[in-house]
């Protein structure tokens, strides 16, 4: 009896998975309908299309295979290095924002096959069985026939790309060994390894704030795409507002501002006087170089002619006074407490603002501030807490590694002060 | 224009949406009216009164005990106070839908289901004043109250609530009929949102109105709706692929003192020592110094995280959509070709 049990389990079990199988199977046969019926309808050189064909002058993100980016403005006979990718800009101008292009044979052709960047190295089969484990690979040099120097031969040659993949995989003597997750991780990295393609991005704003968090320099402040949207969101902007902008994140902030007013209503930015900032020009520059928005409604305003005790600035202040409907403050030379007060007496009541900062304290402090004094309500201060997940059928789980913190955010509402 | 974008430096006026704002966080929306009157817990207020005051200010109650802040309404403060008549979304998921869908003015977006309206009173501001908001629902009493209410907001132009099944019937509003008017929305929208119990059936029905490179978000409470989602999102050819999920996490900021431990059991009697030994004596004056500023010290200034915090709302998937790629003029070709045959 006891032996017949689990034999009786097994039989359930395998019944189950059956039954599971034959649903999956009858699921993709309906997806696969689906993608005929719509694929019969896809070319349409609508309007709508041409919109999104570069041009020349726009400016575009091209992100390589290998993780590296540049954000720049199209020229016919310009030539742009990424990684060690070279492309003419006549060959970009012309393509719809999503085309990834490729070198093969020193020519650059249009990847047809691959719509995404990291979607290929995955096999999206639903039901592979694992056969395989890894109780027989050891980390040996051995596993890999082909040396270093046999591979830079090989690439002398000009075999590169898939075939140089073909050839080093053939070549591995634990590649059938792997479970088939394992091998497609294996294929992942030399895929990013050798193979060369571009895509070509819209630059719009989530994108920007990401390439700018990856790529500039550590002395800029970091700030991550949720706490962007965060702040964009909590400040109650609209085509409408009259805005105060303080920040020196080079421009992302106030980029976001000038999309989300939509070229309309009247932003504010106020430099302080600290080297980088007080370069007025050379901010808007980068805010222009990353996107497509032109910003010809920011009035800037210089901290220091603010002070001084002259006509025009004794109007300036006037005009100012009580006259923003949302603030906005990002800057980490300066204590936030400071900031706000600086920023105080130009803000309407009732105006919505939203201080960031990468430490917890100053902000507790502004907080404290503002409850002491009773200058606002709904006053919260958050930290956003964003975690990524790769999805994949019986493989989904957050990231490994991910950004930790987005810096906290400090939002309220300005009231008539008093208690 | 009575609009909860209203430019509100020229003051309140009757037809204005204003929020009312408690000292116990209690909020609520009201559109002002002639000879109207606000009653809550705290009293009752009368509209004109609150003309009067303006905002940011506080008004006081018939009997003057109360008063209550008037505040500018905003798509955050009306997430704060709707009726919930569904769950709802909350401003960390709100604003990254926002920022990665790419919705600024004049954007076209496609919304389902409207459920409480928390995310599509968001949309309509940001769209606001050239775009438009398309959002369907299949409970009908649902759908009449969101009409009401986004007429009160002043949204009535940007948005059109849809009774539909999305999942049957799809987005597109080309027939004319029960539907209202008719509209083809094929290859035009910026952003389509969905909020739906089993949203891989309605990712074919989006892809259809979709534009080239726009974006799609899914939100669902569940991973395996998202793992769902995900193969049907490779399988109709979107790119970029990327779930997240975001929360808030609150913080509260205080002064926070220790007790002071001392580790001496005959502390007392050792102060008592001192007038005797005029050496010890000013050490121990600064030692009692000390004491006072270890208690100062310990008194510092920190945040606590709040105790009870939202764990989970929902996994946001976001894609791109591709319909057209390469150049334009090998699309056209091929396009003629298609269409000769």
């Amino acid at each position: 009896m006891e032996a017949q049990e689990p034999v009786e389990a097994d039989t359930k079990e395998s019944q189950i998975v059956k039954k599971r199988e034959a649903k999956l199977v009858q699921k993709m046969e309906e997806i696969k309908e689906m993608n005929q019926r719509t694929t019969n309808t896809i070319i349409k050189p609508t309007s709508t299309v041409k919109s999104n064909v570069i041009k020349e002058g726009d400016r575009v993100l091209l992100v390589s295979n290998s993780g590296k980016s540049l954000i720049a403005k199209m020229k016919p006979s310009k030539k742009y290095k990424i990684g060690n990718f070279f492309v003419m800009g006549e060959e970009i101008i012309g393509c719809t924002y999503g085309t990834i292009l490729e070198n093969k044979n020193k020519q650059t052709i249009i990847k047809e096959d691959i719509y995404t960047l990291d979607q290929d190295i995955h096999s999206l089969e639903v039901n592979t069985e694992i056969n395989n484990d890894n109780r027989e690979i050891y980390a040996v040099n051995e596993n890999q026939k082909l040396s270093y120097e046999e591979i830079e031969y090989r690439k002398s040659i000009g075999i590169r790309g898939q075939e140089l993949i073909d050839d080093i995989v053939q070549n591995s003597e634990t590649f059938n060994k792997r479970t088939k997750f394992s091998q497609e991780k294996y294929l992942k990295r030399l895929k990013k390894k050798h193979l060369n393609y571009v895509e070509l991005r819209y630059p719009s704003l989530h994108h920007i704030c990401d390439f700018v968090y990856d790529n500039v320099d550590n002395k800029s402040l970091k700030l991550r795409h949720d706490a962007l949207g965060y702040i964009l969101n909590s400040t109650n902007l609209s085509c409408k507002s009259t805005s105060l902008v303080i920040e020196n994140t080079k421009g992302v902030v106030t980029a976001g501002v000038v999309e989300r007013m939509n070229e309309q209503g009247i932003i504010y930015k106020l430099s302080l006087p600290d080297g980088e900032s007080n370069n007025v020009n050379g901010e808007i520059m980068h805010m222009n170089k990353l996107s497509n928005v032109e910003g010809d409604n920011i009035e800037f305003i210089n901290y220091r002619q603010l002070k001084k005790k002259n006509e025009e600035s004794i109007e300036l202040r006037k005009k100012l006074q009580a006259s923003c409907s949302s603030c906005i403050i990002v800057h980490d030379k300066h204590s936030p407490k400071d900031l706000f007060s600086i920023a105080q007496e130009f803000l309407q009541y009732s105006c919505y603002v939203a201080v960031h900062s990468q430490f917890m304290h100053p902000l507790a402090e502004l907080e404290k501030y503002l409850n002491d004094m009773g200058l606002a309500v709904m006053i919260r201060l958050e930290e956003l807490f964003t975690r990524e997940y790769q999805v994949l059928p019986l493989r989904t789980h957050p990231h490994m590694v991910t950004t930790h913190s987005s810096g906290y955010i400090l939002s309220f509402i300005t009231i008539e002060a008093g208690r | 224009m009575k609009s909860i974008v209203k430019a509100t430096t020229d003051g309140i006026d009757y037809g204005d949406m204003v929020v009312l704002y408690s000292a116990d966080k209690f909020a609520n929306e009201i559109v002002l009216r002639k000879g109207g009157r606000f009653e809550c817990h705290s009293g009752i207020f009368l509209h004109s009164k609150i003309i009067e005051t303006g905002f940011g200010k506080k008004v006081y109650s018939e009997s003057m005990r109360e008063s209550l802040y008037v505040l500018k309404p905003s798509s955050t403060l009306h997430t704060h106070c709707l009726n919930h008549r569904t769950q709802i979304l909350y401003s960390p998921d709100i604003s990254m839908v926002l920022l990665q869908c790419a919705m600024k003015p004049g954007s076209l977006v496609i919304e389902s289901g409207t459920g409480s309206g928390s995310l599509s009173t968001s949309i309509a501001k940001t769209v606001f004043p050239t775009g438009h908001l398309y959002t369907f629902e299949f409970n009908e009493e649902r759908v009449k109250a969101a009409q009401k209410e986004f007429e009160e907001m002043g949204f009535d132009q940007n948005i059109t609530v849809t009774h539909r099944d999305a999942i049957e019937d799809g987005f597109n509003l080309d027939i004319a009929g029960s539907d209202g008017e008719k509209t083809d929305l094929e290859d035009k929208a910026d952003a389509v949102f969905l909020d739906l119990p089993s949203p891989w059936k309605a990712i074919g029905h989006a892809y259809k109105v979709l534009k080239h490179n726009g974006r799609i978000c899914n939100f669902s409470p569940c991973i395996e709706q998202v793992q769902k989602v995900c193969l049907e999102l490779n399988d109709l050819k979107f790119s970029h692929i990327r779930t997240f999920e975001c929360l808030g996490k609150p913080y509260v900021s205080k002064n926070k003192g220790y007790e002071y431990l001392d580790y001496s059991e005959n502390e007392g009697e050792e102060v008592k020592e001192v007038p005797e030994k005029p050496k010890k004596r000013k050490r121990d004056r600064k030692a009692v110094q000390k004491k006072e500023d270890m208690k100062n010290r310990n008194k510092l200034l920190t945040s606590e995280p709040s105790f009870k915090i939202k764990g989970h709302t929902g996994y946001l998937t976001f894609a791109t959509c591709n319909k057209t790629l390469g150049r334009v003029e090998e699309i056209v070709q091929k396009d003629q070709k298609q269409s000769d045959k």
